[in-house]
């Protein structure tokens, strides 16, 4: 993935909302802090309403740190080949992408 | 607590009800409001103009952190005849009652799903299930949002979070009773166990259910106030 200051901001905003998502009672193994953590598929780590919620946790942290209204898991998101939502670290890079496309926009 | 079309009607019966009963009440309106309230705070907007309501749902989560309770209220209400009814009419309807109400319920259910607690209550209309001649418009608009919440109780169910439907017929001190002819109202009670119109209290008593911290198991339900014949 790249590094830059924005990606690294954007880390740290998933981060938190990891560590939210993990302080949540649960039975589950807390999720790991890293760009491999892998969020879908066979060793995905989340089901499909842990994920919303961790998602929408992302969504508010990066609303209140840009002041960027960011929608996730749209369409767009969704049918993109590989998925952003592979692990965190495609994550980070799709939201970098969205917040860039969002700057030139303005 | 969020109320959605406090300007009038309904929306501003339940505004004053509920800050007076001591929860904090958010509101909005396309259009000024004419009151204040303590433990009442107005947000003039669209409820279907996506910006502005993600804005305030934003603004809510900052200042409140939390939202327990969603009503959503605000609708317009169309009677013409499916032949005479312009595509401008059934576009603004399905704009506010499908699409607003959509957002809404969506942006609400994000927020609750953080507490893990929430309640969802739509106001909807017998017009639907008695599918009475002009109501092809609102009715199919209060349908849809019927479905839509039927999807939203199970998605959210896991979260704390439940969603129903007040069906209702004509409500007194609303306005809404002065809009329609004595034949239509006659006909519409008549398809009612109870045969009269309801009050303002019969939908708060109702809401007051549905909201309760004792109706977790309480959802996915459509009530029909008055009673379907």
């Amino acid at each position: 993935m790249m590094t830059n200051p924005i990606n690294e901001k954007v880390l740290e905003i998933i981060y938190q909302a990891v560590d939210q998502h993990n302080d949540r009672p649960s039975d589950d193994a807390p999720l790991a802090k890293s760009t491999d953590t892998v969020l879908f598929g066979e060793d995905g780590k989340l089901d499909s309403l842990k994920f919303v919620s961790l998602v929408i946790g992302i969504e508010e942290r990066i609303q209140d740190e840009f002041d960027i209204p960011v929608v996730l898991a749209d369409d767009r998101a969704l049918s993109r080949t590989p998925s952003p939502f592979q692990s965190l670290g495609s994550l980070a890079d799709y939201l970098v992408e969205l917040l860039e496309e969002e700057a030139v926009g303005k | 607590m969020l109320v959605t079309g406090t300007r009038s009607g309904i929306g501003r019966f339940l505004a004053h009800r509920y800050a007076q009963a001591g929860y904090e009440v958010i509101g909005c309106s396309r259009s000024p409001i004419d009151f204040q309230l303590p433990s009442y705070r107005h947000f003039k907007l669209d409820v279907a103009n996506e910006k502005d309501v993600r804005a305030m749902f934003t603004q809510i989560r900052k200042e409140h952190g939390r939202l327990d309770v969603l009503v959503n209220n605000a609708a317009i209400v169309s009677r013409s005849y499916m032949m005479m009814a312009s595509l401008e009419t059934l576009e603004e309807v399905m704009r506010t009652n499908v699409v607003g109400s959509f957002l809404i319920s969506r942006e609400s259910a994000k927020l609750m799903q953080n507490n893990s607690f929430g309640r969802i209550v739509n106001l909807s209309s017998i017009a639907v299930p008695l599918a009475s001649p002009g109501t092809a418009v609102y009715g199919a608009s209060k349908a849809a949002m019927e479905q839509f919440s039927r999807v939203l109780a199970q998605e959210v169910a896991p979260f704390g979070i439940t969603v129903n439907t007040l069906g209702l017929p004509f409500v007194e001190g609303t306005g809404m009773i002065e809009e329609f002819n004595d034949k239509t109202i006659a006909d519409t009670l008549d398809r009612t166990v109870m045969k009269y119109n309801i009050k303002l209290d019969d939908v708060a008593n109702a809401i007051d259910f549905f909201i309760s911290d004792a109706s977790s198991q309480v959802t996915n339900q459509i009530l029909h106030l008055g009673g379907l014949a």
